[in-house]
């Protein structure tokens, strides 16, 4: 069993033809001086001493000009086991949020899923399931069944064929959650995503 | 291919008995309007019901369509090696005592005797099989129903007592099949006999668990080409996914999610009950009462069945409804009798950890369905407790259903 955390998975899904949000990896004041990623900004924390991001102060959001996203890497750079720090646009307010995955089951192998993402998932719990792989048909028939409605209906629908696609690449996915991924007017853009392997 | 299962023109009973208490002894008694030729097999009988029996399969000439093994475990291998030494193709084994007992050992056994004959068999642990148009009734249901155009598929036996029965004056059968422990006949091949078969219009199913969701998918689609409907339900629907998952993929998993989707992919109708899957394969309202009344929400149910996928059913329409039921039903086996009940019950008088009694009944042979009514009306009398009872069938359970509601105890008889 191997597991993938954000930038290992997202690179992954990058080279499998997905659309990642814009980010970078600095380890240095001088090569975040260097980013030409367009702001507002996120910045995690790498390090392998912290586990939970979000409880430890390792995820600052909202920097808006470079002065604030030093002053933020500065934060960062003290916590325990610094390695340096991912830095991504922030995709808020520019599409709907959605959640793709995949998961290995006894019954029917590879089943696919799609739905409305973002941080409750749980809670919204509005989600719909197909057993890999799916045709076009398919997949429009999963998105007329969650309420989720975004506003480029064609691009979801596109990615979730692409992610199908994926599962008959690598049977040996376990688990695969891809959220948020970010429906704008002309992209499906990753922010996040994780992943097992067996 | 396993036509000779609902179709034989002979039948070897092996286990066949005088007794009425006995699998052996009450499959005889239900063929006795069978045309076909009837060969019993046991070592300790010369003749049984004015026949010739045979120690074993061997020792008769003719040939064998199919043979029913109703043995202990212990023996089935060795029958079934013997069936295959005799050329018999169609085997069905009724015994129980292999893996769903943890004797998964002894199934392996079966699985290479059959392999190496090239015969097929359905079960071990299953309930038998049933064609009315030709008299075969192989099961130990109460009840034989009456011929017609729904054909059921039920990976839990003891759900045909109670479908058999409730079906009387209602709809008829072209065929039913329990499945056991499936170690080799599955749902498929009796999903494609089925749909070949001219008198079956419609198919429902009764699933547990498949064991290979895709190869089933695969052949639903395959015999879509036949136009026949089929309505499945799915036990263990209320299942959730798994809590604390590495993904939140995994933990919106739910049985039911999965299960809603993959049946779409194979045309299947997915169904919220026994009664809605044959009120749509019959296109009737079949007379329905409200599923779970009575009980509130946050109340904690206990509940006691001689049917194992009945129990479960019913603590699905439960979670569903916000009722927690109690560490598993409990599941005194379709042997049941009033006695076993009463004894379930007297157990349940020093329980404090519930607010109400289900007791579900579904008439088999050795079902006592009065006497339980009337154990059921004394545990009742001697406690505070809630009580429903699901005695689940038609006639066979009539006298016992009015007992119970004239002393003012809610009784169902469909799920």
């Amino acid at each position: 069993m191997k597991i993938l955390r954000e930038k290992e998975a997202e690179d992954f899904l990058k080279k499998e033809g997905f659309d990642i949000v814009e980010g970078a990896v600095v380890r240095s004041k001088k090569e975040l001086a260097g980013l030409r990623i367009q702001f507002p900004w996120a910045m995690k924390v790498i390090s392998k001493k912290i586990v939970h991001k979000t409880r430890a102060g390792g995820v600052i959001l909202g920097m808006k000009t470079a002065a604030e996203a030093e002053k933020s890497f500065e934060k960062l750079g003290a916590l325990p086991g610094f390695e340096g720090v991912l830095v991504q646009r922030m995709m808020m307010g520019q599409g709907e949020f959605a959640i793709l995955g995949l998961k290995d089951t006894p019954e029917f192998g590879l089943v696919i899923m799609v739905g409305s993402g973002g941080t409750k998932v749980e809670e919204l719990d509005d989600v719909s399931f197909r057993v890999t792989p799916i045709t076009g048909e398919d997949a429009s028939e999963m998105l007329k069944e969650i309420k989720l409605r975004t506003r480029n209906e064609e691009e979801l629908k596109k990615n979730l064929l692409r992610l199908s696609r994926l599962a008959e690449k690598y049977p040996k996915i376990s688990e695969l959650d891809i959220n948020p991924i970010v429906i704008t007017q002309d992209r499906g853009v990753i922010v996040d995503a994780r992943m097992i392997l067996k | 291919m396993i036509t000779r299962f609902l179709n034989p023109k002979s039948i070897a009973i092996i286990g066949a008995s005088d007794h009425e208490h006995k699998v052996g002894g009450v499959l005889m008694k239900k063929l006795e309007g069978y045309k076909g030729k009837v060969i019993p097999v046991n070592p300790g009988h010369a003749s049984l019901f004015g026949m010739k029996c045979y120690p074993r399969i061997l020792d008769y000439e003719g040939e064998i369509d199919l043979a029913v093994i109703a043995i202990p475990a212990e023996f089935v291998a060795a029958a079934l090696e013997q069936c295959g030494k005799k050329g018999v193709k169609n085997v069905i084994i009724i015994s129980a005592g292999f893996s769903e007992a943890g004797n998964s050992k002894e199934e392996e056994k079966l699985r290479a005797a059959a392999a190496k004959h090239g015969l097929r068999f359905l079960g071990p642990n299953c309930f038998g099989v049933c064609n009315p148009a030709e008299h075969i009734d192989l099961t130990f249901s109460a009840t034989t129903p009456e011929k017609g155009e729904i054909a059921f598929i039920s990976q839990s036996g003891a759900l045909w007592s109670y479908i058999s029965d409730f079906s009387v004056g209602k709809f008829g059968f072209s065929g039913f099949a329990s499945l056991g422990n499936m170690a080799d006949l599955e749902f498929e091949e009796f999903i494609e006999y089925f749909c070949r078969d001219k008198s079956t219009k419609a198919i429902v199913l009764y699933i547990e668990k498949l064991k290979d969701g895709r190869k089933f998918i695969s052949t639903c689609r395959k015999c879509a080409k036949f136009k026949k409907s089929i309505y499945a339900v799915k036990a263990g629907a209320s299942q959730r996914g798994q809590e604390a998952a590495f993904s939140h993929t995994a933990s919106l998993a739910s049985d039911y999610k999965i299960y809603k989707g993959s049946m779409k992919q194979a045309g299947v109708v997915l169904c919220e009950s026994l009664r809605d899957a044959f009120e749509k394969a019959t296109s009737r309202k079949l007379d329905g009462e409200p599923k779970m009344p009575l009980a509130e929400a946050g109340e904690k149910a206990v509940i006691i069945t001689n049917a194992g996928g009945a129990g479960a059913l019913i603590s699905d329409y439960c979670e569903k409804a916000g009722i927690e039921v109690v560490e598993k039903p409990i599941d005194l086996l379709g042997t049941a009798s009033a006695a076993d009940y009463s004894a379930a019950f007297e157990r349940l008088r020093s329980r404090a950890d519930y607010d109400f009694l289900i007791c579900i009944l579904t008439p088999q042979s050795m079902s006592e369905p009065e006497k339980t009514a009337e154990a059921l009306l004394d545990f009742k009398k001697q406690s505070k407790k809630k009580v429903i009872a699901y005695f689940l069938g038609g006639d066979a359970v009539a006298a016992a259903t009015d007992l119970l509601r004239k002393n003012r105890i809610l009784c169902f008889n469909n799920d």
